[in-house]
């Protein structure tokens, strides 16, 4: 039996995914060493292996896009996959199934983590060979990360012990936080939106909170040189580290006395409508104020602008995943109910399956209405009030008000409808409410700067900055083309059998 | 004529054989029992009738009628597959009020007889997602029979109930029988099987063979 579970967990440890992540960690390797290999070249300076072993272990850039949203989806799936009363009843209490989540967790993990270490270290093939720091590491500025480390290490060897172990510590600890939470709420969907704004709030604390508020978030303790940046030092830390998670563990022991205080319905059913507002409100609300020097309708262009590919700040991007992929996460919400709990009984009773998707895409597209108007009207009172003005004048864009108006309706429609209607198919194919949260993170990918360059691909066209370079009418060509495309895919697979 | 009659039906599902021409021949006013190991295919089997899984080959009749694109679902069925479907939030009355107003057939006066015949409370006020699994059950008969739906396809509509709900419910179908209502069902439950079915078949090695 224990070979069976042996031999389980070694096949599924080298399934040919971490040979996927091997190829990308190997790939963004490759980039680094030409970066340091010009950037020795430009300075005069000498490089050497612990340049590129330590850069790929400590890259901010592969750690936040790469490693942190890997972790977070491998984190939930075995906390969802583990959480189950077989289990829990064999292991008698939360706790130990805490335990067991973690050693579940890092019989996943593991093999990413050995092939991102051993990566790190094969890729040194080529460049010069020391135990020691070179010139290039022990200069400051450049964009040089190892700086601090060389100043406060004598050995580059130790670093790399001490990263590993960091990398345990902190993604151990992140394990039995998600799991703790998840033993309390027993929601999936509250997982998942915690390790959704555990993923953006990394890529906001690098690059637009101060380095003191980088602490608050998670991927910043993937990096010993991220926090030599924050703290200046890093024994301090791993103490801090050791302390928290014997505390966690500790605290866990009484997570089922906590769970009875806890009247988790009345806080947790109408949670992530409440989230969603006050994201909405906050972006909303700080945005007046940061630009309360502009007047109300081009406040209402910078919160809603959104992004494009040669249009890009991290201010919009945000403003636009939150108020138009909240929207559509509250749908993604009202999709599982309609497909995966009920949708056979009302399917048998409407006897077609266009008919039942109509009777729900109506009203939907009712809803996609009400929120336009009711974003727009919200948007306007609440810069007026914030900034008590009443300028109504256009100068961010050069267009028409009648134009922007057109492309925040029309274009906005079509947009949001081409979202739910993808989201449709990727739930009605694979019926798990999860994959409709990746897809969305998809989409946010598809918005980063550099990738929809032709503007052909159809997510944020209607962000506002695209005015800038198109006609709202030729937006409107392209997105009902896509939205008659994904119909086409619809009609195509209700021709097919749904899921067994 | 036949309430349902399945013709030569093959059906295969990631590489596994399920079914390989499959006849089967369902009269009505008649109660059939479909017997099999986990995962022999009965639940695949009943959504090919229901039409939400089409056959690779051969085909479905109802009422001798060849389901097609324009009539994949059959009228008039009332159905329980996968697992007792619901909306958590909701009383187990809004629930069923959900899937009434779809066809609009009955009123709410019907919806609280069947919900009583059943066995559950119309009035209680407690949702769905504090239902015990029989309440649970119960709730998915209730939607099933509460429009007077002439064929039943009930897959493990016993699951969790208990004896006295399980007397309540055979006796409920043996009632529909006489009405002249067809209900196919399965049951891991050998006495359900026994008491209820006039005609039992078992799926064996990708066929279906009468006991």
């Amino acid at each position: 039996m224990k070979s069976i579970f042996r031999k389980h967990h070694i096949e599924k440890s080298f399934s040919y995914i971490w040979l996927i992540i091997g190829i990308v960690i190997f790939f963004y390797g490759l980039f680094l060493k030409k970066n340091i290999v010009s950037s020795a070249q430009h300075l005069g300076l000498t490089f050497n292996n612990w340049d590129i072993t330590l850069r790929l272990m400590n890259d901010m850039y592969l750690i936040i896009y790469f490693i942190t949203p890997l972790t977070l989806f491998i984190s939930a799936k075995v906390i969802l996959e583990s959480f189950n009363q077989q289990i829990l009843i064999r292991l008698g209490s939360y706790k130990n199934w805490i335990y067991y989540s973690l050693f579940r967790f890092w019989t996943v993990f593991f093999p990413l983590l050995f092939v991102w270490v051993l990566l790190s270290v094969f890729i040194i093939i080529g460049f010069p060979q020391s135990w020691e720091w070179s010139s290039l590491s022990a200069i400051d500025g450049y964009g040089n990360p190892l700086f601090q480390l060389a100043e406060n290490f004598r050995f580059p060897l130790i670093v790399l012990l001490e990263q590993i172990l960091l990398i345990i510590l902190a993604i151990s600890f992140m394990h039995i936080v998600l799991s703790a939470i998840y033993a309390l709420t027993k929601k999936s969907m509250f997982l998942i939106v915690i390790n959704i704004s555990v993923f953006l709030g990394g890529i906001i604390s690098f690059k637009m909170l101060p380095p003191k508020l980088s602490a608050l978030f998670p991927s910043t303790y993937l990096s010993i040189a991220k926090i030599f940046n924050v703290y200046g030092s890093v024994n301090l830390l791993f103490i801090f580290f050791l302390i928290i998670v014997l505390a966690s563990i500790l605290m866990l022991i009484n997570t089922g006395k906590i769970k009875k205080n806890i009247n988790k319905d009345s806080i947790l059913r109408n949670l992530p409508l409440v989230i969603y507002l006050v994201l909405c409100l906050t972006g909303l609300i700080v945005t007046s104020y940061s630009y309360s020097n502009l007047s109300v309708w081009d406040i209402c262009l910078v919160f809603l602008g959104g992004v494009s590919a040669d249009n890009f700040s991290y201010v919009s991007f945000f403003s636009y995943s939150i108020v138009y992929f909240g929207f559509i996460y509250l749908i993604q919400l009202f999709f599982s109910k309609e497909i995966d709990q009920i949708g056979y009984y009302k399917i048998i009773r409407y006897r077609s399956l266009y008919k039942w998707f109509w009777s729900w895409m109506k009203v939907l597209i009712f809803k996609i209405i009400l929120f336009l108007s009711l974003l727009i009207v919200l948007t306007l009172v609440t810069v007026v009030i914030v900034t008590g003005k009443f300028n109504f004048q256009i100068t961010l864009i050069p267009t028409t008000l009648f134009e922007i108006l057109y492309h925040y309706f029309i274009n906005g429609f079509l947009q949001i409808s081409f979202y739910v209607l993808i989201l449709f198919i990727v739930t009605w194919v694979s019926k798990e409410s999860i994959h409709g949260v990746v897809l969305l993170s998809i989409f946010m990918v598809l918005m980063f700067p550099g990738i929809n360059f032709t503007g052909l691909i159809p997510v944020g066209l209607n962000s506002f900055v695209y005015l800038f370079n198109s006609s709202p009418f030729f937006l409107t060509n392209i997105l009902l083309i896509m939205n008659l495309l994904v119909c086409s895919i619809i009609y195509y697979l209700f021709k097919k059998s749904l899921k067994i | 004529m036949f309430a349902i009659s399945v013709k030569n039906v093959s059906k295969t599902y990631k590489g596994l054989t399920l079914f390989q021409n499959v006849n089967l021949d369902v009269e009505k006013g008649k109660i059939y029992g479909i017997v099999g190991p986990n995962g022999s295919g009965k639940s695949v089997l009943f959504k090919m009738i229901c039409g939400f899984v089409l056959p690779d080959s051969g085909a479905i009749l109802i009422d001798d009628t060849i389901s097609d694109e324009n009539k994949r679902f059959p009228e008039n069925f009332g159905i329980i597959i996968d697992r007792p479907g619901y909306i958590a939030n909701k009383t187990g009355f809004q629930n069923l009020k959900e899937l009434a107003v779809i066809r609009d057939k009955i009123d709410d006066n019907k919806i609280r007889v069947t919900m009583e015949l059943v066995g559950l409370n119309p009035q209680a006020t407690q949702k769905v997602k504090n239902y015990s699994l029989g309440m649970k059950q119960k709730l998915a008969i209730a939607q099933a029979i509460m429009e007077d739906q002439q064929v039943l396809i009930l897959d493990e509509a016993f699951n969790g109930l208990d004896i006295e709900s399980v007397d309540r419910i055979r006796e409920l179908l043996l009632a529909f029988k006489k009405e002249g209502r067809t209900i196919l069902m399965t049951s891991h439950n050998q006495q359900d099987i026994d008491v209820l079915c006039d005609h039992v078949y078992r799926i064996n090695q990708s066929k279906l063979e009468s006991i």
